[in-house]
């Protein structure tokens, strides 16, 4: 697919440093993180360092007619950087200078292979925080993130990726840059572009510069651990922490099934025979901890909780973080295949969501592990299968057809790409897969970016 | 033998993409290239063994641009044993090894005597083409190109192994302790595989260096050469055994992996667990001592990957370094990352090597040190020529060497 004139030319612009065309090479780029989704070798794969090699990369694409898959560092779970047409896949993680940081009017401006841990530190020297964590946080880099759109476990109190972008440099399918928002909280100015081009997977343009908005680091923090007998118990905890005025930075729950096998792998003393755990955070000026540390201890006594341990130093609250740290690892070891679900339902549907995931796996004699951000109602049950079957699409099925019922979505934060692509007219209907393609046609007319992605073909 | 074998093969399906290992990569910090962190890598594998890759040289590169720091393997969530897996893959392109590399094989295969003769006449090109720098180090003297700048370690004028055999304390030993030296102390760092004698035998215990003790194959583990490392191996698990040794020393992280694992995995052989029972790194073997340095500044520390991976030891030597006295510790952030020595990785991938390197350097220099003080010869050679290039103002000093130095107090064993 890739001529060997384009190929010249890539290198024309790239040098040899910054173009990869040997199979031992192309194989590290032929997938993502997500499991059980086919995997394709790109023709070339190219690592531009400056926004000027990525406009003629697109340009000299465009000209060509070649796919382009853009790509950071790989971590996504829905195979968004599969080049599932081969192609060409554009990797920025060498480009990743933090441009600027402004203390004062507390911004940040990064390249997009900046890792989002990394900007963090630099913005701790500050007192600042950049505040959307997904898990991959000490790998993920910053464009891929703005790409995905990605969440984290601190959505409930502090939101998500798009809510701390507030300007773009994008590069569109034809090679022109664009800049789009600016870098003030508040700006009307046309459309909101930025947030078009937000979770827009690679299929709008190719993000070279991120600007976003750092808050000041909370002060203190105070970390629990509640175990529950009883799963409705633990949902009713989530929405009674909330309803008592507390928004905790992170309120996480995992099932009876995740914790045994968090527990036979990593021994971390928790009690196998409880239904729930929840890991809850609060953070902000001592004070206000202190207070709302009480609140969330009584709060879970009062729902019934088995027992809550709060973490006295550092070394505890890290303890008590491995068993939701261990949780996917746990799962993904048990069987070759794992699927990792995104649901995400209002925080007052939790419990039915949970009680429902376990009747599924009952119905399909399926093993479902389920852990996720119960606070903002983002789940992510994970199925645990040898190979993909029948089975298991009508439990994916269900799951999402019940999320959408519920009122919720069926993706929180790890995208559409393939996993989720044939699942899309389901939540967007048919109107709105047409805006949507309205949408892709107006900036990729020639279909060059992530083609077989949403809003396209890709039906597993 | 063509594929990766079933070990490595198991261990690379396990592998679940996540990517957490670019994290902690020293080679995916420098190269931002997906094939040469442990998920590409391990792809690879997987496709080499399916048969949809050649194990060609391009592929040679992307398993070999490894320093085998094992950091991934420590980071992984789905505890993937990636150094399994990379050597199995090493095993399976060990016929495309480069000339000189399997040079220094074919020198390590070939038993002492002929490793002695080498590193004679290694010596004597030494004298003509080098200019001292320091105690132990060369500089070239015609500097041609960056490869031919670097500083490299002076061929010791007699092996260890040349001295006596035992070593006795001033009254009763508190134990019969043998020291497997390695090719790095016994024959290029000989002042330092001195020093270690000294201070074991300053601090009580009776020292054997077994005459006859050879390689301990890792640079031939590493090269793909499985067998040859086990012929080594077994060799040195007879002559250690023989010794009847309370303990057996060493002083070289890569040595010390070896005969904690290396040896009895290769092996299988009862002996071997019976050494790996009583082996013990140097700085274990004295931490309780009280001890001080003639040095004076602040020292920093450098793990080597072999020891606070390869065995699990990290606070000892850094208690040590914290306890003693005359020296001032400081923690440089990083230190248990890799410096790009890596063995014959320096020779094949010296650029990249230095990048890493010089990372170390730069980190020891922020936190104040005026010594960079490690416990594996393999390191102390790379760090120097790092230290070295960059001009830095500081020294690069084994363990051993710091605890010898004369300074101001006689003696360094109070």
């Amino acid at each position: 697919m890739v001529s060997r004139q384009l190929l010249r030319q890539l290198k024309d612009i790239l040098g040899s440093d910054g173009l990869l065309s040997d199979p031992a090479d192309l194989v590290g780029y032929a997938g993502d993180a997500a499991g059980g989704l086919p995997e394709v070798l790109p023709d070339v794969v190219v690592l531009p360092t400056q926004t000027e090699q990525i406009s003629r990369i697109l340009t000299l694409a465009s000209a060509h007619r070649v796919p382009v898959y853009p790509r950071g560092a790989g971590t996504n779970l829905s195979g968004g950087v599969v080049p599932l047409e081969g192609g060409i896949v554009l990797c920025t993680v060498r480009m990743d200078r933090i441009r600027r940081l402004d203390p004062v009017d507390m911004y940040a401006v990064v390249e997009p292979g900046v890792v989002i841990e990394d900007l963090n530190r630099r913005a701790g020297e500050h007192g600042l925080l950049y505040p959307p964590d997904p898990g991959s946080v000490a790998t993920a880099t910053m464009g891929g993130s703005v790409a995905e759109g990605s969440g984290g476990l601190r959505g409930l109190k502090y939101g998500v990726t798009r809510d701390y972008v507030l300007g773009l440099e994008v590069v569109l399918a034809d090679g022109r840059v664009v800049r789009v928002g600016g870098r003030t909280i508040k700006n009307v100015t046309g459309y909101d572009l930025v947030r078009l081009f937000v979770g827009s997977e690679g299929t709008l343009g190719v993000i070279t510069e991120i600007t976003v908005r750092l808050i000041p680091a909370p002060e203190a923090s105070a970390t629990f651990l509640a175990t529950f007998d009883d799963l409705g118990r633990a949902g009713r905890a989530v929405a009674d922490i909330v309803g008592a005025g507390v928004l905790p930075a992170t309120l996480e729950i995992m099932d009876d099934y995740t914790l045994a096998c968090v527990e036979e792998h990593a021994a971390l003393g928790l009690p196998t025979d409880a239904a729930a755990l929840l890991l809850i955070e609060v953070d902000g000026p001592r004070e206000t901890v202190e207070i709302e540390a009480a609140t969330v201890e009584e709060v879970c006594a009062r729902a019934g909780a088995r027992s809550v341990q709060r973490a006295r130093d550092r070394a505890e609250r890290d303890r008590l973080w491995a068993a939701r740290r261990a949780a996917l690892p746990a799962l993904a070891r048990r069987r070759p295949v794992t699927i990792l679900e995104d649901i995400t339902v209002p925080r007052s549907k939790v419990a039915e969501m949970l009680t429902f995931i376990r009747e599924i796996a009952a119905r399909y004699g399926l093993e479902i592990g389920t852990f996720g951000h119960a606070g903002d109602g983002n789940l992510h049950p994970t199925i645990l299968v040898d190979e993909i079957d029948d089975r298991v699409e009508a439990a994916v099925r269900a799951l999402v057809g019940r999320a959408l019922a519920l009122g919720g979505t069926l993706s929180g934060e790890h995208g559409i790409g393939m996993a989720k692509a044939p699942f899309l007219v389901e939540e967007l209907g048919r109107e709105g897969v047409a805006l949507t393609s309205t949408i892709k046609r107006a900036l990729d007319p020639l279909n060059i970016l992530n083609p077989g992605k949403f809003p396209g073909r890709w039906r597993g | 033998m063509r594929y990766a074998g079933p070990g490595a093969t198991a261990q690379a399906e396990r592998c679940m993409r996540c990517g957490n290992c670019q994290a902690v990569c020293p080679v995916y910090r420098e190269e931002r290239l997906e094939s040469g962190v442990a998920r590409g890598r391990l792809a690879a594998i997987r496709r080499l063994q399916a048969g949809e890759l050649e194990p060609d040289d391009a592929l040679y590169k992307r398993v070999f641009k490894c320093t085998l720091c094992m950091a991934c393997e420590a980071h992984c969530p789905s505890g993937v044993r990636t150094q399994t897996a990379f050597l199995g893959a090493r095993e399976a392109l060990a016929d495309r090894t480069p000339l000189f590399k399997g040079l220094v094989c074919r020198v390590l295969q070939g038993g002492p005597g002929d490793t002695a003769r080498a590193l004679k006449a290694a010596r004597l090109v030494q004298r003509a083409a080098f200019a001292t720098l320091g105690r132990d180090h060369l500089r070239p003297r015609l500097p041609l190109g960056l490869f031919f700048r670097r500083i490299i370690p002076q061929v010791a004028p007699r092996p260890l192994t040349a001295g006596p055999e035992v070593y006795r304390p001033a009254g009763r030993p508190r134990a019969r302790v043998a020291f497997f030296t390695g090719c790095m102390l016994n024959y290029v760092y000989a002042r330092t595989g001195r020093a270690v004698v000294q201070v074991l035998v300053g601090l009580g215990f009776e020292v054997v260096v077994p005459r006859g003790q050879h390689c301990c194959g890792t640079p031939l583990l590493a090269a793909g050469k499985t067998g040859a490392a086990r012929e080594l191996a077994r060799y040195n698990v007879t002559l250690f055994s023989e010794v009847r040794a309370d303990l057996v020393v060493t002083a070289c992280a890569s040595c010390g992996g070896a005969l904690r694992h290396g040896f009895s995995d290769l092996t299988g052989a009862e002996e071997a667990r019976a050494l790996a029972e009583i082996a013990c790194d140097f700085a274990m073997l004295i931490a309780d001592g009280r001890l001080s340095t003639g040095f004076r500044g602040a020292v920093t520390y450098h793990h080597p990957c072999h020891l606070i991976r390869g065995q699990g030891v990290s606070e000892e030597p850094v208690a040590l370094l914290e306890g003693l006295g005359g020296a001032q510790y400081v923690a440089s952030a990083d230190a248990d990352s890799c410096c790009g020595g890596g063995g014959t990785f320096s020779l094949e991938y010296y650029g990249l090597a230095r990048r890493i390197g010089a990372r170390k350097v730069s980190a020891a220099l922020k936190a104040g040190a005026r010594a960079l003080v490690t416990e594996c010869p393999a390191c102390v050679m790379h760090l120097t020529d790092c230290v070295h290039l960059a001009g830095a103002p500081l020294e690069v000093l084994h363990l051993a060497d710091l605890l010898t130095l004369e300074g101001e107090s006689a003696g360094c064993l109070t």
